[in-house]
């Protein structure tokens, strides 16, 4: 009888299996059906780097289901590599939905309307917790005649970008220097023979285009940046007035010019600056480079020594240096016109971020467990070198963890940064280029070819400079100058 | 436990033989599926393989087609040739180079190199980093003889340190380096991965990787980007593909099994594989459907073999059944083994069995009825309803009975039986064409054939007596005994009780043994007949004048002119002659009487006489009392005899042959005197005597010996045959012998 009893319950329960298996499939399609009633809205980011299968998966799987899931935002991210500026130019001309890196002072792309113009009050009613980072920063960045056109990114020291070093002082240390004891041209060449003598295969700077800015008190009395491409007219921040220069023309950039010769003579310049600019970049990540250009966290910076160990960097700033501040973001990142209807998900997204620490910790440093941990003290330890939403590009300095063994001198010193800096005189200037975008693109050629081979010394400089400025004037570098002169004072004087 | 009722079990077993159908039917669907399956996974695959090989090609071309632009335009001549050259002053050239590999992220870098050969630039397109490759490009390069080709390499890579960067190098060069006329070399170093990458990402499932191998097994491309660069060479499913040229073959290996589908691309030398991913339990999926199989097949067995035991157990009672019926019966061996068909055989011999058994029933109660003359309607009901005669229409009652002289002297009762069965067949064949007919069996010696007319026929009587006339005649000669068949007037309804005409035929048939030859004789209700005075005078006369033959003639036409007359007329005409012989010379007193007026006596005596024999017999002891006045019988010698007769009878009842004729040869006196004495002396006739005596004996024996066999029994009261002697028993004792013991049985213990 017991068998029996045990014989039905067997076939029952089969047959009981055989119906789940039948039928539950269906009831959780139902469910699924029920849950997400609204369609989810598809947003297409487009930033500059590179990925790695980590980063690549981390940005398809893992925040793309964690923010569909709670913005209901099916987001594609994409990366471009650095200087894809006219790449990104034709797929905003052509009209495609996305949001991007843009930097609007000088950009073109406003005014050929490739950008949704943004409004601040829509901002400010989605955005409440971006805004509380933003600060006092404003948008006055972001602004192209008045209107914005890009969220600005970042939040933190922007003083003297690219006016010092980034050096290896461990290497500098071995040959007997001091990183924060070079304060003057002579010294810096003394220590760059000495490491170049003992470590011949070591390439000695990366990015010798900051040279200019780098050098500026050995250069010229005069106070400004530029950037790693082509900077045609600048103010001195030193002096009064509104009166604008021409770079190219100027003492500063012929004395580096002949300054980077020297250094490729010295062997110091490679030659693939020009033919592949972002090598110097990896070489210095990878621990085969000693001087980089110096930023606010240099000296904070634990990422070269995570990567390389036993690495120190370390900031060389020549003695003379005006810290300047000539932005207040890193890079903002704009909506194209096209997508101009989906504004309102984006600034979600945006404000989603800097929600919370959580957030900002994922959009920077991924997934807790995988890409990250939590030390003792509440600082983050990395446990891959993977990058996602760049941290440079993110930072906010109410969500900053240090590493435990930077000195609190050093967070203090790097939080206030700031403090001493001076802000350039053309702060907030937006040239508007829409009058002269041909001569631009003649200039940039003739820069191109000619002046930025010279810049780094790879260029006779003697042999080619005249004829360089004379094809620049013949691209309208004169209409250029009055064009950025006009609008300069106008704005200038609105300033003032 | 309580017994399952057949519906019940039933139930089990198609229960259990539906679960086991389902279920093979369910496996072999499953299997049908994952085979199907199985089939649009690997045409799939070879279709991703074929768009694979396609944009494959397309990327290698355009990689090419850049190479080689760039190699022969005049700038890339120049840097080539021109010692003097420097390529900080063809910016121009170099940043269309750098802009147009941008577009190519898995263009690596290329390097343009002179007839030194040494390096005049190389361009990188920013996407990964690797140290300065010249030196090692420069070697290899030396030993490429060929103009266009390609290697595969590895280098550091910075961006990911320590990982290596799987390079594959495709250079185009005018001639071999180890030629005078070199003149330089362009290289496009393509990132395997980043290619790979672009080439499978997103469209492989999870459990397909694809390869493609070169003829070297170095991987290509992998859609698992950290294969790219490495050398299979001795991986044993490469040696497969390159020196067994398999196209598609499967591999177990580390608990999984690999299918592989191999594409010759149309590139030379180069091979797309497809691997197929299936973890170990599905791929033994054939060996789990064998395991499978084989406990269903098990369960089946079991379920079937439980079956055969349910259906054993169900018809066990039934073979019990049919084993007792085929112990009983003689188509035992005939039907061996084929219960269906010898039940078939039984329940049809069973139902013609109930049948003849119902008719006969009917046949005895209408020849009970008959006879007796109970229930006087009954007969008829019968005969209407069993459609042996039929209302409207007239019928004919034929009676037929065999003599016991012939053939038949001292037959037993099989014979007889065995004589009707022939006369009945005969009649019925005779008659048949003239109506229904139909034969009711009267006893041992006698049958009744009633003859109807039916709607359509009417029976000529002439004809069916004359057809009468020639089957006694067949059946006298056949049977070499006598046979007497008298028939009835015509009954002209057969509403019209039968029961009249059949006690004239059978008041007839009384008579008819009395005439000196047997014939047809028709019986008819009304005749009248007048004494036959005239042959009574003549058989006087005869007397008279002591003419023994002519009184014999003269009694054989007396009774001839007799014989139509009622029985008990021709009883009383035969008493009243021989009263009137007897007269003839006062005999009668020496006869003695017992009491009784004279003629009543003589009919007694008359009536005890059996045939024409005993009848003439009669009358020539009538005629020899009369004519020689004839001794006077002796009651008390006689008696003595009789006496003697009996214990004879008393201790030889075992002889089965002991009988009148035996006796009355053994005292030497004639049967039929010798039966007229014993029932003098006994009151009853021989016949009758010994009957009892055996009956009684056969009462006692079975009471006395319960073991003995009812056939033993017979044998022991000499009567051999065991039917008749059931059939005498009963008649003695009005039940069955074995009926008797058993009631006996019951009286002692209730006694006790």
């Amino acid at each position: 009888m017991k068998i029996k009893k045990k014989v039905i319950s067997v076939l029952s329960l089969s047959i009981l299996c055989m119906l789940m298996a039948v039928f539950c499939p269906k009831i959780s399609a139902v469910k699924a059906e029920g849950k997400e009633s609204a369609e989810p809205v598809k947003l297409r980011f487009i930033f500059y780097g590179d990925l790695t299968s980590r980063s690549e998966e981390f940005f398809r799987k893992d925040f793309h289901d964690i923010v569909l899931d709670e913005l209901n935002i099916d987001l594609s991210v994409e990366v471009l590599p650095w200087g894809s500026e006219d790449k990104l130019a034709t797929m905003l001309a052509s009209g495609e939905r996305l949001a991007c890196f843009s930097i609007i002072p000088g950009s073109t792309w406003p005014a050929k309307g490739y950008l949704a113009k943004l409004d601040e009050e829509m901002i400010r009613q989605l955005c409440p917790d971006y805004i509380k980072m933003r600060d006092k920063n404003g948008f006055e960045c972001a602004k192209y005649e008045g209107d914005i056109y890009a969220i600005p990114f970042g939040n933190k020291p922007y003083g003297g970008r690219f006016q010092s070093f980034a050096s290896r002082n461990d290497i500098i240390k071995s040959v007997g220097y001091n990183a924060d004891d070079i304060k003057t041209y002579d010294e810096l060449m003394e220590m760059l023979a000495a490491v170049h003598e003992k470590y011949p295969d070591m390439r000695i700077i990366s990015k010798p285009v900051f040279l200019q800015n780098q050098l500026a008190p050995y250069l010229t009395d005069q106070v400004y940046t530029t950037g790693d491409g082509p900077k045609f007219a600048y103010v001195d921040s030193n002096e009064e007035g509104d009166k604008v220069y021409s770079n190219f023309e100027s003492e500063s950039f012929k004395n580096v010019c002949k300054v980077a010769a020297e250094w490729v003579e010295l062997g110091y310049i490679n030659m693939d600056e020009l033919t592949n600019p972002t090598q110097g970049e990896a070489e210095w990540n990878a621990g085969n480079c000693l001087l980089y250009h110096g930023h606010p966290a240099t000296n904070i910076n634990t990422g070269l020594k995570n990567a390389v160990p036993g690495a120190e960097e370390r900031r060389i700033t020549l003695d003379g240096t005006t810290k300047l501040i000539t932005q207040n973001f890193d890079w903002s990142v704009s909506i194209s016109a096209a997508d101009a209807d989906h504004v309102e998900q984006w600034l979600t997204l945006f404000n989603w971020m800097y929600k919370n620490s959580d957030n900002y910790n994922l959009t920077v440093n991924g997934i807790e467990g995988t890409d990250w941990t939590r030390r003792d003290d509440g600082s983050i330890e990395r446990l891959n070198t993977d990058t996602f939403f760049p941290g440079w590009f993110m930072e906010a300095i109410e969500y900053n963890t240090y590493d435990p063994s930077i000195p609190e001198e050093e967070t203090k010193a790097y939080e206030h940064w700031d403090d001493d800096a001076v802000l350039a005189k053309d702060l907030g200037f937006s040239f508007d280029t829409s009058s002269v975008t041909s001569e631009i693109a003649l200039m940039t050629a003739v820069y191109n070819e000619k002046l930025k081979p010279m810049q780094l010394g790879l260029l006779d400089f003697d042999e080619n400079y005249e004829q360089a400025i004379e094809e620049l004037k013949d691209a309208g570098l004169d209409k250029y100058m009055e064009e950025y002169q006009r609008q300069f004072s106008e704005w200038y004087a609105k300033q003032q | 436990m309580k017994e399952k009722s057949l519906k019940q079990k039933m139930f089990y077993v198609m229960c259990g033989i539906g679960f086991i159908v389902l279920t093979m039917m369910s496996l072999i669907v499953l299997v049908f599926l994952w085979h199907q399956m199985d089939k649009e996974t690997r045409t799939l695959a070879r279709v991703s393989l074929s768009n694979t090989d396609v944009v494959f090609q397309e990327y290698i071309t355009q990689a090419k087609n850049m190479g080689n632009s760039w190699y022969g335009s005049s700038d890339g001549v120049q840097s080539r040739i021109d010692a003097e050259y420097k390529f900080p002053e063809h910016m121009a050239f170099v940043n269309q180079m750098r802009e147009e590999i941008s577009h190519v992220p898995y263009i690596q870098s290329v390097y343009l190199m002179d007839s030194g050969p040494k390096c005049r630039f190389s361009v990188g397109n920013g996407y990964s980093y690797t140290r300065p490759l010249e030196e090692e490009l420069m070697k290899r390069i030396r030993n490429e003889e060929m103009v266009n080709g390609y290697f595969i390499w590895s280098v550091e890579n910075y961006l990911t340190s320590p990982e290596e960067l799987p390079l594959m190098s495709l250079y185009c060069q005018e001639v071999s380096p180890q030629s005078d006329n070199y003149t330089g070399t362009l290289i496009i170093n393509l990132d395997l991965r980043r290619m790979s990458r672009r080439l499978f990402s997103g469209t492989l499932p999870m459990n397909v990787e694809m390869y493609i191998l070169n003829e070297n097994g170095m991987v290509m491309l992998s859609s698992v980007e950290a294969d790219c660069g490495r050398s299979w060479r001795n991986e044993e499913f490469v040696r497969r593909i390159l020196e067994d040229g398999k196209t598609e073959f499967s591999e177990r290996k580390d608990r999984h099994t690999y299918d592989y589908i191999v594409l010759d691309s149309s590139q030379s030398d180069v091979y797309l594989v497809a691997k197929l991913i299936r973890p170990q339990f599905v791929g033994n999926l054939g060996g789990l459907l064998v395991i499978l199989l084989f406990i269903w097949l098990t369960l089946a067995f079991l379920i079937v073999f439980m079956t055969f035991r349910a259906s054993d157990h169900l018809y066990r009672p039934l073979a019990q059944v049919i084993s007792e019926i085929r112990q009983g019966s003689e188509e035992t061996k005939n039907a061996e083994g084929k219960d269906i068909r010898f039940l078939k055989n039984a329940y049809q011999n069973l139902s013609t069995y109930i049948t003849t058994l119902e008719n006969k029933t009917e046949a005895d109660e209408f020849v009970k009825n008959l006879v007796t003359g109970n229930k006087e309607g009954k007969p008829q009901e019968i005969l209407l309803k069993n459609h042996t005669v039929f209302g409207g229409v007239g019928y004919y009652l034929i009676l037929v009975s065999l003599s016991g002289d012939g053939d038949l002297q001292n037959a037993d009762m099989h014979m007889f039986e065995a004589r009707r069965n022939m006369v009945g067949q005969l009649l019925s064949a005779g008659l048949d064409v003239f109506g229904q007919c139909t034969i009711f069996e009267l006893g041992i010696r006698r049958l009744l054939l009633v003859i109807s007319e039916t709607k359509d026929t009417k029976i000529d009587e002439e004809q069916l007596l004359e057809e009468l006339n020639v089957i006694h005649t067949t059946a006298e000669q056949a049977g070499n005994s006598s046979i007497y068949i008298l028939i009835s007037q015509k009954i002209p309804d057969g509403n019209i009780s039968c029961l009249l005409p059949y006690h004239i035929i059978d008041d007839g048939l009384k008579i008819q043994r009395f005439l000196p030859e047997s014939r047809v004789v028709q019986r008819l209700t009304d005749v009248v007949m007048i004494y036959p005075e005239d042959m009574e005078e003549k058989i006087l006369t005869c007397l008279k004048q002591k003419d023994y033959d002519a009184y014999l003639d003269a009694v054989r036409c007396f009774l001839i002119r007799s014989q139509y007359c009622i029985y008990g007329t021709f009883i009383f005409w035969l008493a009243r002659l021989s009263e009137n012989i007897m007269r003839l010379n006062q005999i009668l007193s020496l006869t003695g009487t017992k009491g009784k007026k004279i003629e009543d006596y003589i009919c007694d005596q008359l009536e005890q006489l059996a045939d024409y024999q005993d009848l003439k017999q009669w009358f020539t002891t009538l005629y020899q009392q009369v004519t020689i006045q004839l001794f006077t019988v002796s009651g008390h010698s006689n008696a003595a005899i009789m006496e003697k007769v009996v214990d004879d009878v008393s201790n030889n009842y075992s002889d089965d042959g002991m009988n009148i004729t035996s006796l009355a040869e053994k005292y030497n006196i004639s049967a039929a005197y010798f039966g007229k004495l014993f029932r003098e002396f006994t009151g009853e006739s021989l016949n009758t005597y010994i009957m009892r005596t055996r009956m009684e004996k056969a009462g006692d024996i079975l009471v006395e010996f319960p073991e003995k066999e009812i056939a033993q029994i017979g044998q022991m009261v000499g009567i051999a045959n065991p039917s008749y002697f059931g059939i005498l028993f009963k008649k003695y004792y009005g039940v069955s012998p074995s009926k008797y013991r058993d009631y006996k049985k019951t009286q002692k213990s209730e006694e006790k």
